[in-house]
């Protein structure tokens, strides 16, 4: 599917836009908290970013329908799906590092990387187990870091 | 004086002499494989140096950044690809010189020109940035506000190919910056309860997640298949050397590459992929030999490559001098400043001289080192320039992971670069700027400490964000700064769009 390129940067705009407004009128109100005793408000520096980074947006949004460029963007097929696929990857590397620790999370991200670019033979295999092993015991030494594990 | 003889034996210690070599090389090789460089070397190496001392932690990252930006040319003129945006301009002269059998000269001239480059900004940077120091001293509030705001001004017009999109990164980058302590109350704000923000978001996490998780996962997605380097045979003996024909054509090209890159990196957010440009420009200017400009011209490399690496040296000036970073890797170096408990700025002159004449020799020791390295083991570079990107990316990338756990041993850090290094991911794709993000978030505490403290002298009134003469000549210099990029960019649109009817 191709998406002209002033409604994939119109897009990206009011993402952009949202984001103050979330800001706003959901999280500052909350989160910034006062003791009453400044001279100055907390919120004179926030509020100030927040309505900067709106303007700029709706400036953006503007600029992007008072002209037309660009060739159109390609959304959808297999590069959005290798994209979503790297994030999972990303996503679930960060699972594993969780539960079952550095060396079994550091050994799927080789795998999952590699095969995804294209090594797929016993270098990678290879690669895949003692990268992580080496890089423990190098950072323990060196460092005295010591990585997660399964057994902690 | 005491200060610098102290510098001169820090440097000449052999640990840290080690760390500086160590740094030069690692970048070389780094910068010289298509899909890493410089940037993401020293971002992956300021973890591991927190339990260096200061001096020795700003050799190795020194070191190299430096190593990493000539690593770039060694892709660009074997392989046609370069490591880094800045030996771009290296690629056409640099690649047909090697198709002659001239690759290890074309090498040589990049090395000299780069060295020399780097060494004359350096030199530029011991003599001025003090100065600037002292100048800054006399700033206020109001004039730290606009300095600041003019410096994410630059940078952002600079960065990416809009205007207000880098200005958006730098507001959000700012955004991301207030979560931690609030200066005024000293409660934890933005934090949402988790204990880990309470100290802000960890800079180490952001800078390694933006810029090394990011373009990893961007290489990863291309799939970049690994390119072979090597050094074509010569034909003849004058083939793999630097004649005295060819430094009589190198020295004007290098003298102007240098001095236009120093005047380029002393500005914030230009960075050292204009100066390449600007030196090829201004050699073909000047060039004894025009005509052989891409077709494998001497000039133009050396003219590109003195460009290219006068701007590091320059680039941290207005960091020393200012505490504003010029570009990325200034951006990056301030994280390393401020892990080990030091903040660039005209105080580091009177904290801590000791650090900063170390630099300065450091810097120049540097210089000498990758001379000596690139000359001696330039084939060992090319060799290992050709490693297997499929099977180096993904144990970078598990090197990213370690290097954010080894800092604070914290996996809600780990958490973060991951964010960030998807935020980044999707920044590309977007086309949004990720270095105006990050130095948005690196110099927010920085404008909000200044603009709190001006309100604070006015009672709340904005005007006094107008009162400062000089405050004044950097709002209009912001200003007069986006307006020309702005009609620059039109202009080659309009241009661009009147090519294609």
């Amino acid at each position: 599917m191709k998406l002209s390129r002033r409604a994939f940067e119109s897009c990206i705009a009011l993402i952009s836009a949202a984001m103050p407004c979330i800001l706003l009128l959901f999280v500052f109100d909350d989160q910034i908290p006062t003791s009453g005793l400044e001279e100055i408000g907390p919120r004179v520096y926030p509020d100030t970013l927040a309505y900067a980074w709106l303007a700029l947006s709706l400036l953006y949004l503007a600029d992007q329908w008072t002209r037309n460029v660009g060739e159109p963007v390609e959304i959808g097929g297999s590069a959005v799906f290798r994209s979503l696929a790297i994030i999972g990857v990303v996503l679930v590397g960060f699972l594993v590092l969780n539960v079952a620790g550095y060396l079994l999370g550091a050994v799927f991200y080789i795998l999952c990387f590699t095969w995804m670019m294209n090594e797929r033979g016993w270098a990678a295999l290879v690669l895949s187990v003692v990268t992580p092993v080496v890089v423990y015991v190098a950072l323990e030494a060196a460092f005295q870091v010591r990585l997660p594990t399964i057994l902690d | 004086m005491d200060a610098v003889l102290l510098a001169i034996n820090h440097v000449f210690a052999p640990g840290n002499l080690i760390f500086l070599v160590a740094g030069v090389f690692g970048g070389v090789v780094l910068g010289a494989i298509p899909g890493l460089s410089a940037t993401m070397a020293i971002a992956l190496l300021i973890p591991f140096t927190l339990t260096l001392d200061p001096v020795a932690s700003l050799l190795m990252m020194t070191g190299a950044y430096k190593g990493g930006i000539f690593g770039g040319s060694i892709s660009a003129i074997l392989m046609r690809a370069p490591g880094t945006s800045a030996a771009a301009a290296t690629v056409e002269d640099g690649q047909a010189l090697a198709k002659e059998g001239k690759g290890l000269k074309a090498l040589k001239v990049s090395l000299i020109a780069s060295v020399i480059g780097d060494t004359f900004s350096d030199i530029i940077l011991i003599i001025s940035a003090v100065q600037l120091a002292r100048v800054a001293l006399q700033f206020g509030p109001v004039e730290y506000t606009a300095l600041t705001v003019f410096a994410l001004t630059v940078v952002g017009s600079a960065a990416g190919t809009s205007l207000i999109k880098g200005l958006i990164a730098a507001v959000a980058g700012l955004s991301l910056a207030m979560v931690g302590l609030d200066p005024s109350t000293g409660i934890p704000r933005l934090a949402f309860g988790e204990i880990h923000l309470y100290g802000g978001v960890s800079l180490i996490a952001v800078l390694i997640g933006i810029m090394t998780v990011a373009e990893l996962l961007r290489q990863i997605e291309q799939r970049r298949e690994a390119s072979r380097a090597h050094i074509p045979p010569p034909r003849h003996r004058d083939d793999s050397r630097i004649t005295r024909e060819d430094a009589r054509l190198m020295a004007r090209p290098i003298a102007a590459g240098s001095i236009l890159g120093t005047i380029i990196g002393v500005v914030p957010g230009l960075g050292p992929t204009l100066g390449a440009f600007l030196g090829y420009d201004t050699a073909w200017r000047i060039a004894r030999k025009p005509e052989k400009f891409g077709k494998g011209s001497v000039e133009a490399i050396a003219g590109a490559e003195s460009g290219n690496n006068a701007v590091s040296g320059a680039n941290l000036i207005p960091l020393l001098g200012l505490g504003i970073p010029g570009d990325i890797e200034a951006a990056i170096l301030i994280g390393a400043f401020l892990i080990q408990g030091l903040t660039p700025g005209p105080l580091i002159f009177q904290e801590s001289p000791d650090v900063v004449y170390g630099l300065y020799v450091g810097l120049l020791v540097a210089n000498a080192v990758l001379l000596v390295a690139g000359l001696l083991a330039i084939r060992v570079f090319v060799r290992l320039a050709g490693v297997r990107t499929g099977l180096l990316f993904p144990v970078v990338f598990v090197l990213a992971i370690v290097g954010t756990y080894a800092f604070q041993q914290s996996l809600f850090d780990v958490g973060i670069t991951f964010f960030f290094g998807v935020v980044g991911y999707l920044m590309v794709k977007a086309d949004i700027p990720r270095t105006t993000f990050l130095i948005g978030f690196i110099l927010g505490p920085l404008l909000e400490d200044n603009f709190r403290r001006s309100l604070e002298l006015s009672s709340g009134q904005y005007d006094i964000f107008l009162s400062s003469t000089l405050g004044n000549a950097f709002w209009i210099a912001a200003i007069l700064s986006a307006g020309w990029v702005f009609y620059q960019r039109r202009k080659m649109r309009r241009q661009a769009s009147g090519g294609k009817q």
